[in-house]
């Protein structure tokens, strides 16, 4: 490696200061983040994308520069190649970034059984779906003795549901999971919650972010199951929901079943 | 079954595993609700460790499940994939094993002796 043409671009104070404002760009986005929680997810994934971009891009750039200096002759047809080969790259992570989401849901609908239109539940979430004023989500159950559910919104929204739910919740119990799961399909929180995920990875800022992290998906379970709790006129049921679900992973992971 | 719960030696099954197994057996197949109202009568215990147990014993491969669609949605119905001799016979088979794969020509020689010695006082 040439360190003279490194130096070249460290030692640049344009470069720098371009860099520098692209990672100012990335932490002023997930302070904008920090502010719109009340927003919808789309608003935040907007934010949540720039904030990943911006990270990227001071080190597309500094490609870009050791491309025309170092590897070829022609500085124009470097500075094109380089270029089409960083741009590429961060076009690749920002379809990453959107279409994981759509591969993770196929890999589940994939692996469940959908759930008749006649079953109680599937009217359910019909009837709540039209009061909420969202797309009905399609029912799925997936074969799995772990109680568990959860909500994906892309393309078309979808709750899976385990069979062991179905096994340890009673009725009032599987109801309060179905309104969290449609509250967080109101608020498209599966989409944030993945990208939140995936930007984690890709930087640095996100991960340090604690409010970018677990308090921003906190809130958005705590916003579920108030809106489960309102609708059924108590926290009873989602509160004794999530006590067995916690209560059978606990057993399962330990491997204490005493009683 | 209490033979073989754990701190007999054999270590195969715990206490809620044996009952849970004893429950089964006669019946032949049931859901985990059906077992859980059984057992509750016999000891105090909760609707997710029966949930548990019987999942863990499916994972063990000592039973097995299907899916059932019922009104309240989708059940496990769970069933021994053994009957009860067919499972101690087992045990015995995989303990008799281990002991000659770990002591050997010992284990070998001790059962030779054995059944010799049982032969000759009957």
């Amino acid at each position: 490696m040439c360190t003279e043409c490194n130096l070249a671009f460290f030692l640049s104070p344009l470069k720098m200061g371009i860099v520098a404002a692209s990672f100012a760009a990335s932490i002023a986005a997930l302070l904008i983040l920090r502010k719109i929680k009340h927003a919808s997810a789309n608003k935040r994934l907007i934010f949540l994308y720039a904030h990943v971009f911006a990270f990227a891009f001071p080190f597309i750039f500094f490609l870009i520069f050791r491309g025309c200096q170092n590897y070829f002759s022609g500085c124009s047809q470097a500075k094109a190649i380089t270029a089409l080969v960083g741009l590429t790259a961060l076009v690749a992570g920002v379809l990453a970034l959107a279409l994981a989401p759509v591969v993770l849901a196929r890999r589940y609908t994939r692996k469940a059984m959908p759930i008749g239109r006649a079953s109680r539940w599937s009217r359910f979430v019909e009837e709540h779906s039209k009061k909420l004023g969202i797309r009905k989500p399609s029912v799925h159950a997936i074969n799995s003795a772990r109680p568990e559910a959860f909500s994906v919104y892309f393309l078309k929204p979808r709750i899976f549901v385990s069979v062991g739910l179905f096994e340890v919740l009673g009725r009032r119990e599987i109801e309060a999971v179905l309104l969290h799961e449609l509250s967080h399909i109101r608020s498209r929180a599966s989409v944030f919650k993945l990208s939140l995920h995936v930007a984690r990875v890709l930087s640095p800022f996100a991960v340090l972010a604690s409010f970018c992290g677990s308090q921003s998906v906190s809130r958005e379970e705590d916003s579920a199951d108030n809106y489960a709790a309102n609708v059924q006129g108590t926290s009873r049921y989602i509160d004794s929901a999530k006590a067995k679900v916690t209560d059978y992973a606990r057993k399962k992971k330990t491997g204490v079943v005493s009683e | 079954m209490k033979a073989l719960e754990r701190g007999t030696g054999f270590d195969v099954l715990s206490p809620l595993e044996s009952d849970v197994l004893e429950a089964l057996w006669p019946a032949g197949e049931m859901r985990v609700r059906q077992l859980y109202a059984i057992l509750r009568k016999r000891r105090k215990v909760a609707l997710t460790s029966v949930a548990v147990i019987l999942d863990r014993l499916f994972e063990k491969g000592v039973v097995d499940r299907r899916i059932e669609t019922g009104r309240g949605g989708l059940r496990y119905v769970y069933f021994p994939k053994k009957d009860r001799k067919q499972f101690e016979k087992s045990v015995v088979e995989e303990t008799v094993n281990k002991l000659i794969g770990r002591f050997g020509s010992v284990a070998v020689s001790y059962f030779n002796e054995r059944f010799v010695r049982g032969r000759g006082k009957t």
